[in-house]
């Protein structure tokens, strides 16, 4: 059994203790990634929970629960954040990937628990391939939202759509995750190669300079 | 193996309206184009999703069809869309004809929910209900206007292929099992994925005009 709450005071405390000798320009970025974390935790659970409703099996709850659940969650502190505190669109993005790359580092911390850290080789494939995913779903989301957020009519469906693709997103990399064997290492590839476009399609947007927004 | 094949071309589709319309909206920076990459980009995700499991799993999923999010999510950003394409005082119109889209939508919805999920079929017969109801209301307009803009009419008569063969589609999966062409649900996918390659040259004269 892992003592998954256990893991989290003992990640968050030294956290804890930096963010408030760091002072307030530091203190949203810390909380994010308490957030981010906390999200890992309470999806762990609630995955648990479905997946005992459902009496499905690892394999079933891998691929068909966890990417809901998981994206679900993760969104909720972000949501609070865009509602309670209104940031400006440019704002979004990291916090977006704060909250990300804190469940990610989360559920690599849990993983390294669970399975042991022997295999470097193939833990730096593994915590690649993972983190690469959370930080894609959350760039679907964060230019997604920076897009969405700024019209009123746009917000709720758009939101909705963004989450959809970021549940299927993961989706297709838990598959292929679960699935074992050479197709697992297509889905380590998959994030880093979308974050890789990602990055090139970033570049391309900087050289069409925008003509008119509708 | 035709099913197989028909997946693949409905993928291939998407992602030829995916880059295309991301293209676009790169270059124009015009906020249909950007909502049209979304409705393919999410519409071929869960595609891929539904395609890679029957390929590594070969069975249906036991608990519930993750793809079924990404296309509800694709049907949202359509909506979205025909939204974004709607003039001021074509929103405000006050019409009869769109109501046709709730008479042909709830009995079908219903017959949905009677053989499948309840949750995802009400969902799903929601947002083709107002997909239907934004596209007869967008023609309805146009026939009003004295010189009538025919890219958007374009764009509408391609919606309304799109939203009517969708439902075909679900008509057919239920009473046929056979994975051969004699299978009307392959003709209709085949010409699902007709109708994705339209969506994007209706789009395209829709925002041009």
């Amino acid at each position: 059994m892992t003592y998954i709450e256990n893991i989290f005071v003992c990640i968050a405390a030294p956290l804890l203790v930096a963010a408030f000798c760091m002072g307030r320009k530091y203190l949203r970025f810390f909380l994010l990634a308490f957030a981010g974390m906390g999200a890992c935790l309470v999806s762990a659970y609630v995955n648990t929970f479905f997946a005992a409703l459902y009496g499905a099996a690892a394999f079933n709850a891998t691929v068909e629960i966890a990417p809901v659940v998981e994206e679900v969650i993760k969104l909720l502190p972000l949501l609070f954040y865009l509602l309670v505190f209104e940031p400006e669109p440019e704002k979004i993005r990291p916090a977006v990937f704060t909250v990300a790359a804190g469940f990610a580092t989360f559920e690599n911390i849990c993983y390294l628990i669970q399975h042991g850290a022997e295999n470097l080789s193939f833990l730096l494939i593994r915590g690649s391939g993972t983190g690469a995913m959370h930080i894609v779903c959350g760039a679907i989301l964060a230019y997604g939202l920076m897009y969405v957020w700024r019209q009123g009519w746009l917000k709720v469906a758009g939101t909705c759509g963004l989450l959809g693709t970021a549940v299927i997103f993961h989706g297709i990399y838990n598959l292929l995750i679960a699935c074992g064997g050479w197709v697992q290492y297509v889905a380590y590839a998959l994030p880093v190669l979308a974050v890789a476009l990602g990055k090139a399609a970033g570049k391309l947007l900087a050289a069409f300079p925008g003509q008119t927004e509708n | 193996m035709v099913e197989f094949i028909d997946n693949l071309t409905q993928l291939l589709a998407s992602l030829y309206g995916c880059v295309l319309s991301g293209v676009f909206y790169l270059r124009s920076r015009r906020q249909p184009y950007f909502l049209l990459c979304c409705f393919y980009g999410c519409f071929g995700l869960g595609l891929l999703y539904w395609l890679l499991y029957t390929i590594l799993v070969t069975d249906t999923p036991p608990l519930f069809y993750v793809s079924d999010i990404g296309w509800i999510s694709c049907f949202l950003f359509l909506l979205l869309l025909q939204n974004s394409l709607a003039d001021k005082e074509e929103r405000t119109l006050r019409s009869r004809a769109p109501w046709l889209a709730v008479v042909i939508e709830i009995p079908l919805t219903a017959y949905f929910i009677s053989i499948g999920d309840a949750l995802y079929n009400l969902i799903v017969g929601t947002l083709m209900a107002a997909m239907l109801w934004f596209a007869i209301r967008g023609l309805a307009w146009q026939s009003k206007q004295p010189e009538p803009d025919c890219g958007k009419r374009f764009f509408h008569f391609v919606m309304i292929g799109y939203i009517v063969l969708e439902n075909c589609l679900w008509l057919s999966s239920y009473p046929w099992v056979s994975d051969t062409l004699t299978n009307p649900y392959f003709w209709f996918d085949f010409a699902v994925t007709a109708s994705l390659f339209a969506l994007f040259p209706a789009v395209r004269k829709a925002v041009h005009t």
